[in-house]
């Protein structure tokens, strides 16, 4: 029997995180009420002119850089023709035979071993309107996001299988978070998946008739897709029938892919070279000043090489925002592993991400402090837990909480002792008995102690002076 | 060279341009002649020849990501031969 | 004699803005140059300028906000821009009275000014002459002292050409001298604007106030801009074109104009050296082959659907298709077709790339000429203006009509055409002068000069009764 191999190909289209659109400075945010982000250029307007949002082109300068593509410092912005309401000019600008950057590459680990997947090439383009549903069988369109600046990552066919495509995925997804150029919000759009599946005998060079998958918008329903695309394809040609050249969306309700309506005519798009938009020419200043930050894999080995384990080294790089925040806390003069104990345990319960923003309860340098004073003494952990709870509510200092609650350690070994004293004369069975051996006892006296004191005296002198006087 | 009747439809399509049949053949007929004089540029030899965009601005200009103040609704949706709660409203459409 | 540009107060202003709408309303029934009058907008008061006092007409192909913009195109009867236009807000700054808009050939498409949706233009020097084109309306309307000086647009010589069939002066920058932010685009890298006015003075002039760097323009040049006034010519090489004088097809009488003007700059100083430009004999099938390519991607935004006219069809296909049959005019579908057709699978390569190609042969012929020259003199047109009706129906013979403008437009390059005498019937004669990239001084100074020694150059003289005086200093 022929055995058969996938060869899987993506493209992912990304936001690009700028404030104001590709070609205009309408802004980018999210739900604004329909066509009120909307300028005589994003509407197509007679007249208006396209100007290039520098912004979103050293994003991408960035990611490709990242994904160690070959950056060509002269690019050329295209126009793809064709009509459709969503599209106000009747062409999109994308660019074509001289994208931004070109081949590189993106190594991703799966099942502990690395794999390394070829990039075609990344080039900028603008993204279209919204077309809505209206009451009466129109359709009503909303430009708002029309003119949004998008980057599309294109991979080369190296994938073999659904699980390969959602470990690219989603590295691919951790460096644009990492690079701070895409959010990674599949729900909203602005990273979005296109998969081109075919399949061939294994030993055959040639590639099968390829499928593209639309519209896929989680990276489960990547892998279920592809999954259900291979199955199908494979069962075709096993069956002796012939895949046909055509675009499918999935459908997570019915777990399969669906043709979508097969093509009116044949495309044909007469891209050519924008002439409103000369030669893209990065400025030197662009080249020399663009560097990629700290990526995720970079962290997490920085992360267990200071102490961490690597589940919470993994756990703290899960968004750039949560690395940050350890690293500041860190560099503030916490224990690295104090530090991402604590901020695992207390702070991400109250963490709230929205793209690539984050939201803390309190500011990591605060945190740093309360963690200073357990160490040195002034609270101890337990306490700690309680006042980053007020923290929180009340967002004052630690220092100010425990001054004001009175919540700092005794460490006065006078008045420890007579505390001491106190529990010892209260509870003489107990006492006899350690003396005849039940050392497991001690717990028992320290937390009568700490009771009386309200837990705020200092364990270590409690320790200490039960062990004299037993 | 001359443009086939079928191949001036095709171009009518996809420049969504109604013709009716005696307009197309005219199209095709005035088309085809204009093909004709182009003549001149297919025999030459332009081979290593760079081609010229724009002739004398050769790097495109920039813009800083700054918000500008974008249109009043009302203004952009003024022109528009029909509107619909606030969208631009067109002939149903199918889904990509 | 008023020496300096603009006027001592207000209410002459007004005045003179009063004798322009009275001169419109007598005489633009029979011109048809102007598409709207904004009679009140103009006896606003202006703000203080340079170019306080004058009475300036806009093509209609250049956006004003509040106003239409119609382009000359049923497709856009009834658009009205939400914005200026870069040139609009220059010229509003520098102290214009904005008269109204001019008409033209639909969406600049044309050289006679027959392909207006709203009716041909007439030529003030022979009514049944065309007044050429597609800036037809602006040059008619400074021809027949209806105004101070109008702007334009020059794609491929839509402002040369007309002026020379109006006898005045028209100046097309260099490609990134003035925003294009509010042109409605016909050839982006072509389409330049450019201004028209009686004297070469006041074309400069005009042509000041609106050049600069604009942010919204990605084409727009980062150049300081030159003072434009002209200056002396001696010592000045003029590039003689002897090989488009000696073409055939050429009216004598363009030629006899040609050798007067090379013999006006020999006395004022200047020396001639003969030039060619090999290439520009395939000008005409590059330039049919760019421009329409890129005005069938620019013109694809008339879907009916944002503005303009849509015409209700059963389906969004049969919508977009009936809208932009019924919208545009014959000239505008068939450069449509061809641009669609040139930029299609397969066609790449042998049409629209190979005319890109040409354009570099072109642009190096000017380098090399340039090397032995300040300036090259040639016809703008071969032919003076034809008569209405002649040429509408064969698409080819109006397209020959530019043949001597074509290769500056698409090297970039700035050009002039400035009158340079009559036919015996009272025809204008005019010659070019092309420049190299930025040096659209040396142009204006060539043609400044040959006005001096054959000019002036006024009104056409069916219209010379109670033209108000020129403002711009230094004019006859």
């Amino acid at each position: 029997m022929t055995e058969y191999e996938a060869v899987i190909g993506l493209e992912v289209h990304g936001q690009l995180n700028t404030r104001t659109k590709m070609f205009c400075g309408c802004s980018t945010a999210f739900g604004a009420p329909p066509n009120t982000h909307v300028c005589p250029v994003c509407l197509g307007m007679p007249g208006a002119l396209p100007v290039p949002n520098r912004r979103a082109i050293e994003l991408a300068v960035r990611v490709g850089r990242a994904l160690d593509c070959e950056l060509f410092a002269t690019s050329q912005f295209a126009r793809k023709n064709y009509f459709y309401p969503d599209l106000a000019k009747g062409y999109q600008i994308s660019q074509f035979e001289l994208p931004l950057n070109g081949k590189g590459e993106l190594t991703v680990e799966l099942d502990g071993s690395p794999l390394a997947i070829g990039i075609t090439r990344i080039h900028l383009e603008e993204d279209a309107a919204k077309n809505m549903h209206g009451v009466g069988g129109e359709t009503l369109v909303d430009f708002n996001r029309a003119g949004v600046p998008l980057m599309e990552v294109v991979s080369e066919p190296d994938l073999r299988t659904a699980a390969q495509a959602e470990a690219y995925l989603k590295k691919l997804r951790e460096v644009f978070l990492f690079c701070g150029a895409n959010d990674g919000n599949l729900e909203e759009g602005s990273f979005r998946c296109d998969a081109n599946v075919s399949i061939r005998p294994v030993g055959q060079a040639r590639f099968g008739t390829r499928v593209e998958l639309k519209n896929i918008n989680s990276f489960r329903f990547v892998r279920l897709a592809i999954e259900f695309e291979i199955a199908r394809q494979t069962a075709l040609i096993a069956a002796g029938g012939e895949v046909v050249q055509e675009t499918r969306t999935y459908s997570d309700a019915r777990n399969e892919t669906i043709s979508m309506r097969g093509k009116e005519e044949a495309h044909d798009y007469r891209y050519f070279p924008d002439p409103d938009l000369p030669p893209l020419v990065l400025p030197e200043e662009m080249l020399a000043r663009v560097t990629v930050p700290e990526q995720a894999d970079a962290i997490r080995a920085r992360f267990v090489a200071s102490g961490l384990s690597s589940g919470a080294a993994m756990v703290l790089t899960s968004h750039p925002a949560f690395a940050r925040y350890t690293d500041t806390v860190i560099a503030a003069g916490a224990n690295a592993k104090t530090a991402a104990n604590f901020i695992q345990a207390e702070v991400l319960r109250h963490a709230r991400t929205d793209g690539l923003e984050a939201t803390f309860p309190v500011p990591a340098e605060r945190v740093a402090e309360l963690l200073a004073l357990v160490a040195d003494g002034t609270i101890n952990g337990k306490i700690a837990k309680d006042v980053f709870s007020q923290m929180v509510t009340s967002r004052r200092p630690p220092a100010a909480i425990i001054e004001e609650q009175g919540l700092a350690q005794v460490t006065d070994r006078g008045a420890i002792a007579q505390v001491v004293d106190q529990v010892l004369s209260d509870n003489p069975s107990q006492v006899a008995k350690y003396r005849e051996g039940k050392t497991n006892l001690l717990g028992f006296f320290v937390g009568q102690v700490m009771k009386a004191t309200q837990g705020q005296a200092n364990p270590k002198v409690v320790n200490e002076l039960l062990r004299e006087r037993l | 060279m001359t443009i086939s009747l079928e191949e001036t439809q095709h171009i009518a399509t996809l420049a969504r341009i109604a013709l009716d049949d005696d307009e197309l053949v005219t199209m095709q007929r005035e088309l085809s002649a204009i093909i004709e004089i182009m003549a001149d540029l297919r025999e030459l030899d332009l081979d290593g020849v760079p081609a010229t965009l724009h002739a004398t601005i050769t790097s495109c200009g920039l813009r800083e990501d700054q918000p500008r103040a974008s249109l009043p609704r009302r203004e952009a949706l003024a022109g528009a031969p029909r509107t619909r709660d606030f969208g631009f409203a067109v002939p149903k459409v199918m889904d990509k | 004699m008023n020496r300096r540009n603009g006027l001592q107060t207000p209410s002459e202003g007004t005045a003179r803005t009063r004798r322009y709408l009275d001169r419109i309303a007598r005489h633009d029934g029979e011109l048809n140059a102007f598409l709207h009058v904004d009679g009140e907008g103009a006896l606003a008061p202006a703000a203080p300028g340079p170019l306080s006092g004058w009475v300036v007409a806009v093509k209609d192909n250049i956006c004003t906000r509040g106003q239409k913009t119609t382009c000359g195109s049923n497709m856009l009867a009834n658009f009205v821009s939400p914005y200026d236009a870069h040139v609009v807000t220059r010229l509003r700054a520098n102290g214009a009275t904005l008269i109204g808009k001019t008409n033209l050939d639909e969406f600049a498409m044309g050289s006679s000014g027959e392909n207006s949706a709203f009716g041909a233009t007439r030529n003030p020097h022979d009514l049944a002459r065309v007044p050429g084109g597609s800036s037809s309306g602006s040059a008619a309307a400074v021809a027949a002292g209806l105004c101070d000086a109008a702007l334009g647009s020059d794609t491929g010589g839509s402002v040369r050409q007309p002026a020379a069939f109006c006898g005045v002066t028209g100046i097309k920058p260099t490609h990134g001298r003035v925003s294009r932010y509010g042109l409605v685009a016909f050839a982006s890298s072509l389409d330049q604007i450019g201004t028209l006015a009686r004297d070469v003075r006041s074309a400069a002039t005009l042509l000041t106030a609106i050049s600069g760097h604009d942010p919204r323009d990605a084409t727009s040049a980062s150049r300081a801009v030159d003072d434009f006034a002209p200056q002396g010519v001696r010592g000045l090489r003029i590039g003689v074109l002897k090989g488009d004088l000696e073409r055939e097809g050429n009216d004598e009488r363009v030629v006899a104009g040609i050798q007067r003007a090379a013999k006006a700059l020999e006395a004022e100083g200047a020396t001639l050296v003969d030039v060619a430009l090999p290439s520009a004999a395939h000008a005409v099938s590059a330039y049919y082959l760019i421009a329409p390519c890129e005005a069938s991607s620019n013109l694809a935004r008339f879907d009916g659907i944002r503005y303009g006219a849509r015409a209700s069809a059963a389906d969004l296909r049969a919508t977009y298709e009936e809208t932009r049959a019924r919208g545009f005019g014959p000239e505008v579908k068939r450069r449509i077709m061809l641009g669609t057709y040139a930029l299609s699978s397969g066609y790449y390569d042998a049409y629209y790339l190979r005319a890109q190609k040409l354009r570099t042969l072109i642009r190096r012929d000017y380098e090399s000429a340039f090397a032995s020259c300040d300036v090259i003199l040639g016809p703008t047109a071969p032919a003076p203006a034809f008569s209405l009706g002649e040429r509408t129906d064969d698409p080819l013979s109006m397209y020959l009509a530019d043949i001597y403008t074509l290769p500056a437009s698409l090297a970039g390059l700035p050009a002039i055409s400035t009158p340079c005498g009559f036919t015996e019937d009272g025809l204008p004669l005019a010659a070019q002068f092309v420049a190299p990239a930025f040096e659209e001084r040396l142009a204006i100074s060539a043609a400044a000069a040959i006005e001096r020694s054959l000019g002036p150059f006024d009104v056409a003289p069916r219209y010379a009764d109670g033209l108000p005086r020129s403002l711009s200093a230094g004019a006859a």
